[in-house]
């Protein structure tokens, strides 16, 4: 092995170690007590709760990425630069800033009177969490589904459009099937981004009231398991958490591979 | 037949046109440099961008319509064939957009597959596909649903020269035998001369000439025409003239020269050489770089330039 090819293999080696030593060492801390987080019925809720609103906030960015991504890659239009720009605002934004701003526009100013008066609640409410989470999660959707649409030769759908297909009908028959593995990964990076979201959900879902029951989002849970608890009890619903995630990304995993496989 | 009427497009910085055509039910054949406007015009035909102008197929004026009600089968460059339907359901998508029953749209299919010899290529995938059989599974798809002009990008760019060779006399039919005008794009003058009734070359955005191929091959009248058509371009006494290397005759003539370089090529031994700082290449039987030679230039053809 050439001395490049050992660095650049020794940095990915230390790399690795960074991404999988922490969770590794988690899950082997947590093992022992894995059953009985999952038989804390109060995690259990908000597991459920957390899938919930990543769900919800991962299908919004999808709806609303998909198109937003296939304008920003087929079309030339005056301050498209802006638009691009303001596409990756929710990633520079702290994510408890985030959390304010959903609070001001949704709550205080802007749409805030006319949701209230339509008896829409935001704070420690599902709308609210939602919103918080696909504002932030949603430029993941559009940014990996843009690079499918940019890589897609334009030509497919000029050769439906000439064969008949109207630009919805072509859109679905032709880009849509080709760009599907694109979807699904980022309906997933969105997906894992909103369940691991604690930073506005601090601010706008500290918990959520459900009946009478107040529910904390996965994130606020440990750490408040971690605040009353302390490191060791915390350990067990992070680890429940870790493998709950680790085990939809390798569903997922296996999705793409199915999708990729089926269109080849 | 197609007619185009002052048909104009901006694409970013490029003008198209004006654009003034006629073509009856025969072979038209494109040509042009990179950048001359060949696509955007063959998109323009086709209503893939917006265009002023009239665009007038069969005397019925499709200028305002979308490209899916225009009846214009258009093959790009890449062939566009969609990689995740079978090479039946590619063929077969016309007809559903047109809303053909399925027993139809099934003898349609096989029978225009018959024709371009494919049929036993229909189930499977475009990507299975070699570069001629991509080629006609794409003329297939574009002319099962019986179009009234057809569109061809470049369609030999990316096929072996003996698939090309093959690929030829299926090409030169499909105006007769679907009795449709084709407006065929390319670079190549070979398969511009095997092909075309007609020749109109572009440039700048503009057609700067449009005749019979046999004409425009033999007697060019515009220096971007003379040079896609195999001419080297040479200005005398202030005026131009096309000659092909096989028309410069070295060792007699009033014309004096000197050989720059030398080359073996398949016709022969052929020269560079420099006339008062313009390059051309000759034909030559003996002569090495750096000799002084008298030249005659047979049968120049006068070019606007």
């Amino acid at each position: 092995m050439d001395l490049f090819k050992a660095s650049v293999f020794s940095l990915l080696g230390v790399l690795l170690l960074f991404f999988l030593y922490p969770p590794l060492l988690l899950i082997y801390l947590g093992w022992g007590s894995l059953a009985a987080a999952l038989s804390t019925g109060s995690f259990l809720q908000s597991l459920g709760l957390t899938v919930l609103i990543s769900t919800a906030a991962s299908l919004t960015a999808v709806i609303l990425g998909i198109p937003a991504a296939y304008v920003l890659a087929r079309y030339e239009f005056k301050l498209k630069e802006l638009v691009d720009a303001a596409m990756d605002i929710p990633i520079v934004v702290p994510h408890t800033v985030v959390g304010l701003m959903v609070v001001l526009a949704f709550v205080a100013y802007g749409l805030g009177p006319s949701l209230n008066a339509l008896g829409i609640k935001i704070v420690d409410a599902l709308p609210g969490a939602v919103i918080a989470v696909s504002y932030l999660s949603a430029t993941y959707a559009v940014r990996t589904v843009e690079s499918a649409i940019r890589l897609l030769d334009p030509e497919l759908e000029n050769a439906a459009r000439t064969l008949g297909a109207g630009p919805f009908r072509a859109f679905l028959s032709v880009v849509l099937p080709n760009i599907k593995s694109a979807v699904i990964n980022g309906a997933v990076l969105s997906w894992a981004r909103s369940v691991s979201e604690a930073g506005a959900l601090l601010v706008v879902a500290y918990y959520i009231v459900v009946g009478n029951t107040s529910i904390y989002p996965a994130s606020i849970y440990i750490y408040q398991a971690y605040i009353g608890l302390g490191l060791d009890g915390a350990v067990r619903f992070s680890a429940a958490l870790v493998l709950f995630v680790l085990g939809v990304f390798l569903a997922y995993r296996l999705a793409v591979r199915y999708v990729g496989a089926e269109g080849s | 037949m197609l007619e185009l009427r002052g048909v104009k497009a901006k694409l970013g910085g490029f003008q198209l046109g004006p654009i003034d055509l006629m073509v009856e039910d025969s072979y038209l054949v494109v040509m042009g440099p990179n950048g001359a406007g060949k696509t955007t015009l063959l998109k323009a035909i086709a209503g893939l961008l917006r265009a002023e102008g009239s665009v007038v197929l069969d005397g019925l004026d499709v200028s305002r319509l979308p490209p899916e009600r225009r009846n214009v089968a258009y093959v790009p460059q890449t062939y566009a064939l969609f990689d995740h339907m079978t090479v039946y359901a590619n063929i077969e998508f016309g007809l559903r957009m047109r809303g053909v029953p399925r027993e139809e749209r099934r003898k349609a299919v096989v029978e225009i597959a018959e024709r371009l010899a494919i049929k036993e290529l229909l189930q499977r995938t475009p990507r299975q596909l070699s570069g001629g059989q991509r080629q006609r599974v794409a003329l297939a798809r574009a002319l099962v649903v019986r179009p009234r002009l057809l569109l061809l990008d470049e369609p030999m760019a990316g096929l072996d020269p003996d698939i090309k060779e093959a690929a030829l006399p299926l090409l030169r039919g499909l105006s007769q035998e679907f009795g449709i005008p084709v407006v065929h794009v390319t670079h190549d003058r070979d398969e511009a001369y095997s092909l075309g009734d007609l020749v109109a070359v572009m440039y700048g955005g503009k057609i700067v000439e449009v005749g019979g191929v046999e004409e425009v091959f033999a007697r060019p009248r515009h220096a971007v025409t003379a040079r896609l058509v195999g001419f080297q371009i040479i200005k005398l006494e202030g005026r131009c003239f096309g000659i092909r290397a096989e028309d410069v005759v070295v060792g007699s003539g009033g014309i004096r020269g000197r050989v720059v370089q030398t080359m073996r090529s398949a016709g022969g031994v052929k020269a560079l050489l420099d006339i008062d700082g313009q390059r051309i290449w000759a034909y030559i039987g003996s002569a090495r770089p750096g000799d002084d030679v008298e030249i005659e230039l047979s049968r120049p053809v006068p070019l606007d330039c």
